[in-house]
């Protein structure tokens, strides 16, 4: 355990130098969320919108923007070019399991640009005047819930973006199926359209997906359109999804370990 | 007899391979179509390394020592054979065989770029688990060897790659492991990094005794630092044995080239014969090349009067490339 608690650490630092890249992002998500918020707020002033009301919404779309980088579904670059280039032999040969190394490097430099990026984006936020500000969660209860749901949500979409690489190994390059993995991530995460909004046909597809574990539900929690107590229900699910997923992961592995190509000379 | 520490019998590997014509239509056409080859990358291959011993594993591009090497250290499933390295079948029991093993591949980084070599070093130590103060101690120890004093705490980026080979080497070696892999060390290092080297990793050998196998393309590595060869061409071992004994094979005899204050005597040698000869300069050719260049020379100075003598010699590249040749690889 201690080994991938200081892989966690070394790769945490290395994220953290990414400043420039971080400011970056601040100002996107910025961007991003205001665009988001005028444009609902114009649909809802014509009637539409069932599934939240426009606070809940409001709320929802800031601390989706706040804690993007904690459960986007961006892949890491170093691990893909690493099964590409071959460079993943240093990995294997070392007495460390490749599942978990690649949990914890993608799950640290998550949480460094999410450590980056979320304290601005939500100070700002809850500022904002003109009803287009985020608020407070509804009690310390709704909070606490929320802040579980987020961190299982973000190990769950770890557990995804490791069968994504596990893939690559496969197709040899992740040209192209990076693209399609993230829209199909992005549509039934609710990236495109919060999944409250959603025809019911396609929210129902999307809530038997776990992806929404993770990108949807914390912030339906902390905006009080889930209460609590089905809210620890949500957190049971979670758990069940995290095992399938991280059993998934570490079997297909094993199995293609069997048969592996590591590239290059 | 000391131990054997590997055992390699019968490996054989096979790769498919998707293959393509050249231009646009046949890339148009494996699109929906696609071709593959199998190529027989190891064939039968058996050798097997004494504990303390460090062998050369040489042939050309494409060869299959890299496969080879991948094999020994359980990344590569061979598709038949059998191999068995410190007591371990390498592939099966990978996360418990490799802890005493340690492995340099030349053209990639095993260091963290953003970070200085130390970094990766005390996440190596938690890796391998190794204790704290055996782990100080094997760092002080590999700092004096490979002179790592001054460049230890400097992002791994900004190290030159003389300097970054030094940090690659020590951090293969940290977990004090019995065998060492070497996959072309000295790629593109300069003279005096090479020598550096090749002094460390001698040095290393004789004191802790560690088991080295090194592939590399430069024959100046092999010379100092190894006496068995094992040669491997189209997948096939070729040979296996001491690099001396090739070279007197494949050696030309030597040749003296002389120049002289004139004279029109022709030179007449017991033990050479006459190429050409002017009457200021002659070729001459040793007619076994044991023979004691200084008699020869000694010889010579009784006859003319020497001004200039340069000795030819074919290097351990030319044999080797002439070997290649021979052997169609």
């Amino acid at each position: 355990m201690r080994k991938y608690i200081s892989f966690f650490k070394l790769s945490f630092n290395v994220a953290l130098q990414y400043r420039t890249s971080a400011i970056a992002g601040i100002l996107t998500q910025f961007f991003w969320g205001i665009m988001q918020i005028l444009i609902y707020r114009a649909f809802y002033k014509n009637g539409a919108g069932t599934g939240m009301v426009l606070e809940q919404l409001v709320s929802y779309i800031w601390l989706r923007q706040a804690f993007y980088s904690l459960i986007n579904h961006v892949t890491d670059s170093d691990i893909k070019s690493s099964i590409e280039n071959g460079n993943v032999a240093f990995e294997l040969i070392k007495p460390i399991n490749l599942y978990w190394i690649w949990f914890s490097k993608t799950s640290s430099s998550r949480m460094a640009a999410c450590l980056l990026k979320c304290i601005p984006v939500i100070l700002i936020a809850s500022i904002l005047p003109g009803n287009i500000n985020l608020n407070g969660p509804a009690s310390l209860g709704t909070f606490v819930l929320f802040a579980v749901t987020l961190f299982l949500g973000m190990f769950i979409m770890t557990s995804i973006i490791n069968l994504f690489y596990i893939g690559i190994f496969y197709t040899m390059t992740s040209k192209g199926t990076t693209s399609i993995f993230y829209a199909l991530l992005e549509f039934f995460g609710g990236g495109f359209i919060p999944i409250a909004l959603m025809p019911k046909l396609w929210q129902t597809i999307c809530y038997l997906l776990p992806i929404s574990l993770a990108t949807d539900l914390p912030f339906r929690i902390y905006t009080g359109n889930i209460n609590i107590l089905e809210g620890l229900k949500y957190v049971v699910v979670q758990f069940i999804w995290l095992g399938i997923l991280v059993v998934l992961g570490s079997i297909l592995l094993k199995k293609i370990m069997k048969n592996v190509v590591i590239q290059g000379g | 007899m000391e131990k054997e520490i590997i055992q390699v019998k019968h490996i054989s590997k096979r790769f498919k391979v998707s293959k393509r014509e050249a231009g646009l239509k046949n890339a148009i056409k494996s699109f929906f179509k696609r071709n593959y080859k199998i190529i027989n990358s190891l064939d039968d291959i058996n050798f097997s390394i004494k504990e303390g011993e460090i062998v050369g594993y040489i042939g050309p591009n494409g060869a299959g020592k890299s496969t080879t090497i991948k094999i020994m250290c359980g990344i590569l499933v061979p598709t038949a054979g059998e191999c068995i390295v410190n007591g371990f079948i390498p592939w099966k029991d990978r996360k418990k065989y490799v802890k005493n093993i340690g492995v340099v591949f030349g053209q990639r980084s095993g260091l963290w770029w953003d970070v200085p070599p130390i970094d990766s070093f005390e996440l190596l130590k938690d890796i391998y688990e190794i204790p704290q103060k055996q782990y100080e101690e094997k760092l002080n120890e590999l700092m004096e060897y490979l002179n790592l004093q001054d460049i230890i705490n400097i992002p791994t980026r900004q190290l030159s790659l003389g300097q970054r080979m030094r940090c690659e080497l020590a951090s293969a070696l940290l977990h004090n492991p019995k065998i060492l892999f070497l996959d072309e060390p000295t790629i593109g290092l300069d003279a005096v990094s090479k020598l550096a080297l090749r002094k460390c990793i001698k040095q290393l050998n004789e004191k802790t005794n560690v088991t080295i196998i090194l592939t590399t393309h430069d024959m100046q590595d092999i010379e100092a630092l190894t006496e068995r060869i094992i040669l491997i061409g189209k997948g096939k071992i070729l040979y296996d044995g001491s690099l001396n004994d090739i070279k007197n094979q494949y050696n030309e005899n030597r040749k003296i080239n002389l120049k002289f204050k004139y004279t029109d005597k022709i030179i007449n040698l017991p033990n050479a014969n006459i190429l050409e000869q002017t009457e200021e300069s002659a070729s001459i050719v040793l007619k076994h090349n044991d023979e004691s260049i200084a008699d020869v020379l000694n010889e010579l100075t009784n006859q003319v009067e020497v001004v200039d003598v340069s000795i030819e010699e074919m290097s351990t590249d030319d044999i080797i490339a002439k070997l290649y040749n021979e052997l169609k690889i």
